[in-house]
């Protein structure tokens, strides 16, 4: 089989031999290249060492010197033929048409330097690279079959392997190539075109834009497998029995797979958690980075990048700070001395808050008389902010703040104190406590240790 | 040391290059794409090429429907096989347009006369005939004990509720005009067509179509269908049908050669032959020929006939009637066959007999206002080709 498809491919380069070796052939290929490299020399002068597609001065576009060598091809080809070669040559049939691979060149290059007018210089690259040269490369190819062997169709058909009843032809293989590429083409075209269409509408929300980019990509996917296994030759009914026999398979081995994909579809359909999302998962917080179709990756604020099984946000509890607003409250207890001002306490307590810049003006920051404790009177500043990234620094910042204006307004902040009665024998003990105290015996004052119930 | 090895490798190098004797080369054939002309052809090039072993044949079907085309397309850049295998009946084009050139008659076999003018355009031949295809008629013997002879026994078994299927084409239907003593054209490329012979057949279809059970239809596939379902008594059609009708109605199916009238009947022939694309080189050209001559010879020939049933058109072929009943009655009606040469586009003929056939049968002109309707057109499509001699005083063309 390998050696007929050798052969086969032998015969072609044999075709192509017998095709050059044709005097009306040669003439018009010679006299081809010869108009195509004196179009290529004259558009290099001309281009003088630019070699971006585009010439953009003061924003505006100048030249599109990637042009001037297929502009230039066309023009001297046309004019070689009607003014030299056309009184020479017997046909110049050929000469025409491989003219017409320039238009190809012109219309490829053409929308290149549109790219470059329209995108961003690394998404034109993307474009350049993965679109339109493919492309570009393949009507090439198919137009240079075409006009040799006259259609594509028998270069097609050429075999390559052969399993049972079943033959790869070269036809086949280009089909489920060109269906795999054309599915990661359209994937990603769809991803840009909605992010351009959808995000400037959706304001604030990027996970939906992400959840229809995620839909849409899997949706291309799905039919792209599908167009695949046609163009392979594959009858799908087939699937169904072997599908039948997987699901036995399924059941067992792939069980966690299966529920994990279909866990990743849900979460995608009902938006329950997306890309931007911060969550609390086995009381770890983190933002949710990539939703995939069987794990989603958090992001915590340790920068650590933990990959969760998506069945886990459907089986466990699974707390959103996001998932309908993002706005979240954040509430400081305070204690203050029972000889403050409860009132002046709740002045100083709003101040503080009122003053961080990432504390919400609406809702107004509110303090609660919460209760009377042990030691001190019991106050809870509640404030709004508009991101839960920020609840631990501001925390923070206003555990500083309210500290500080305690300090320049005498407020005390107490600490827990215990009152110890002792009942008999506090004579002996008091003087043993004397001679044992482990402060004198570590060269210690008593100064810094607490009065032992002085009071008493 | 090195010299030696020098020398060995300088020798190597003289006897690498020394000329080949006898034919080299590679050589480009396209071919209607057709599995069991596949298997023959690749039969035969490959015994081709073990006796020419510096040759090497690429023989690549292509679909029957886009072979002319396609042939047309490439050859007008100078592209396109050294050979093409196909009907005789694009020699007028591609000769007309410099896409083939002349064959050396002398080389070819001897072929059958209506074959042979097929191939000739402004007195050179283009064409190397390799099979011929005249209309027979096929019959179901279910129905039919005796096949008809000749017309008016054809017209009775019709009347007699014996329905005849016929294709609504020109190659179809203009096989009765020889059965009245009508002829298309003569040797020097001339249309020689009268009107009386051709008035004579219309009326001769018309009064069937009347009086009988004659169905006339433009689709090809449903009037065979109907006649393998055993729904008919006659169908007219090539030996491709041969294939299908023997295998599906084994032992009811019978063939005859086409009706006399008043003399033979003899349809339009369709020839197969091999041309030379005016672009191949010489040494293609001289392999091409070699090849050809190989291809079409008579044991070649019976091999074709063998295995894909394709009446030979070369004349020291005998197709036994013994060995091959169906085919020796194809053969024989190739000997009836209308000559024509391709000095005259039958596309233009095609289109002309096309529409007069439809109006006539159809009933909506009769047959001298179609006929002379027909005979204007002619003029006008070949005025330097058509003689109206006898046009003039029945339809009142003048000459130009």
């Amino acid at each position: 089989m390998v050696s007929s498809t050798i052969e086969t491919f032998i015969d072609q380069l044999r075709v192509v031999r017998i095709l050059l070796s044709r005097e009306l052939v040669q003439q018009q290929v010679i006299s081809f290249f010869i108009v195509l490299t004196l179009a290529w020399l004259l558009s290099r002068l001309l281009q003088r060492g630019v070699s971006h597609p585009l010439v953009i001065e003061q924003g505006r576009l100048r030249e599109l010197p990637y042009l001037y060598w297929p502009l230039l091809g066309l023009g001297l080809g046309w004019i070689s033929a009607e003014i030299i070669l056309k009184s020479r040559l017997p046909s110049l049939n050929l000469y025409y048409s491989l003219f017409s691979l320039l238009w190809t060149l012109l219309v490829y290059r053409l929308l290149v330097a549109l790219l470059y007018t329209r995108l961003s210089e690394q998404q034109a690259q993307r474009y350049y690279r993965w679109l339109l040269t493919p492309l570009f490369l393949f009507f090439l190819l198919t137009g240079l079959i075409r006009l040799v062997i006259g259609s594509i169709v028998t270069v097609q058909a050429i075999p390559l392997i052969t399993v049972g009843t079943y033959t790869l032809t070269v036809g086949i293989l280009a089909a489920l190539l060109l269906t795999i590429y054309t599915t990661i083409v359209c994937s990603w075209l769809l991803q840009d075109i909605l992010y351009r269409l959808i995000e400037p509408n959706i304001e604030g929300d990027p996970g939906i834009v992400h959840s229809i980019n995620t839909i849409g990509r899997y949706t291309v996917i799905a039919i792209g497998i599908l167009f695949a296994l046609r163009a392979v030759g594959l009858d799908l009914t087939s699937f169904a029995i072997i599908g039948g026999g997987l699901s036995v398979g399924i059941g067992f081995g792939l069980q966690q797979i299966v529920a994990n994909f279909f866990a990743g579809i849900i979460l995608v359909f009902e938006q329950a958690l997306r890309p931007g999302d911060i969550v609390k998962l086995d009381e770890e917080i983190g933002v949710v980075e990539k939703l995939n179709i069987r794990s989603t990756v958090i992001r915590t604020y340790d920068n650590v990048e933990v990959i969760v099984p998506n069945e886990r946000f459907l089986t466990s509890k699974l707390v959103s700070y996001t998932k309908s607003d993002r706005t979240v409250r954040l509430s400081l207890p305070v204690g203050a001395g029972y000889d403050s001002d409860p009132e002046q306490v709740q002045q100083i307590l709003l101040k503080a808050a009122q003053s961080h810049p990432s504390v919400l003006r609406k809702p107004n920051p509110i303090v609660f008389f919460k209760g009377f404790g042990d030691s001190s009177i019991d106050f809870t500043l509640m404030v709004w902010l508009q991101d839960p990234r920020d609840m631990p620094r501001v925390r923070s910042d206003l555990n500083f703040s309210i500290w500080k204006y305690f300090a320049e307004y005498k407020i005390e902040i107490p600490f827990p104190q215990h009152d110890l009665n002792l009942r008999r024998g506090w004579g002996q003990v008091a003087f043993s406590a004397e001679k044992q105290s482990p402060n004198k015996q570590n060269g210690l004052s008593d100064e810094n240790t607490q009065p032992v119930n002085s009071a008493s | 040391m090195h010299y030696k090895f020098l020398f060995g490798f300088m020798l190597v190098l003289l006897i690498a290059c020394q000329p080949v004797e006898g034919l080299s080369g590679d050589l480009l054939l396209w071919y209607a794409a057709d599995d069991a002309d596949t298997n023959v052809l690749g039969m035969m090039v490959a015994e081709y090429e073990e006796t020419e072993s510096h040759v090497n044949i690429i023989a690549l079907p292509i679909p029957a429907d886009e072979l002319a085309d396609r042939y047309t397309s490439a050859a007008a850049q100078g592209l396109g096989p050294d050979v093409v295998l196909g009907s005789a009946e694009f020699i007028h084009q591609w000769a007309k347009n410099g896409l083939i050139k002349p064959v050396d008659a002398s080389s070819m076999n001897v072929t059958l006369p209506v074959a042979q003018l097929a191939t000739v355009y402004q007195e050179q031949t283009y064409g190397v005939p390799l099979a011929v295809y005249p209309l027979v008629l096929y019959y179901n013997t279910d129905r039919v004990s005796e096949p008809a002879v000749d017309l008016n026994q054809w017209l009775v078994q019709a009347r007699e509720g014996q329905r005849i299927l016929l294709h609504n084409r020109l190659q179809a239907l203009f096989w009765g005009v020889p059965a009245f003593n009508g002829t298309l054209m003569d040797n020097t490329g001339q249309i020689t067509l009268a009107f009386e012979p051709v008035l004579n057949w219309l009326s001769w279809l018309k009064t069937a179509q009347a009086d009988g059970d004659l169905i006339i239809s433009r689709d090809d596939i449903l009037l065979q269908d109907r006649f393998l379902s055993g729904d008919a008594a006659y169908i007219l059609a090539d030996s491709r049908f041969l294939m299908q009708a023997t295998s599906m109605l084994t032992d009811t199916v019978g063939i005859t050669t086409l009706p006399r009238g008043i003399s033979p009947s003899g349809s339009l022939v369709e020839v197969e032959a091999f041309m030379l694309n005016k672009n191949a080189g010489p040494v293609q050209t001289e392999v091409a020929t070699h090849l050809i001559s190989y291809l079409t010879n008579a044991e070649q020939s019976a091999t074709w006939l063998r295995e894909t049933g394709r009446v030979p058109a070369n004349q020291n072929t005998r197709v036994d009637r013994r060995l091959y009943p169906f085919l020796a009655i194809v053969a024989e009606e190739a000997k009836f066959g209308l000559p024509y040469s391709a000095d005259i586009d039958l596309t233009t003929l095609r289109q002309l007999g096309g529409i007069l056939f439809a109006d006539v049968l159809s009933g909506s002109d009769t047959p001298e206002n179609a006929l002379c309707e027909f005979g204007r057109n002619l003029q006008a499509g070949y005025p330097d080709q058509f003689n109206i001699a006898e046009w003039v005083s029945t339809c009142g063309l003048e000459e130009e």
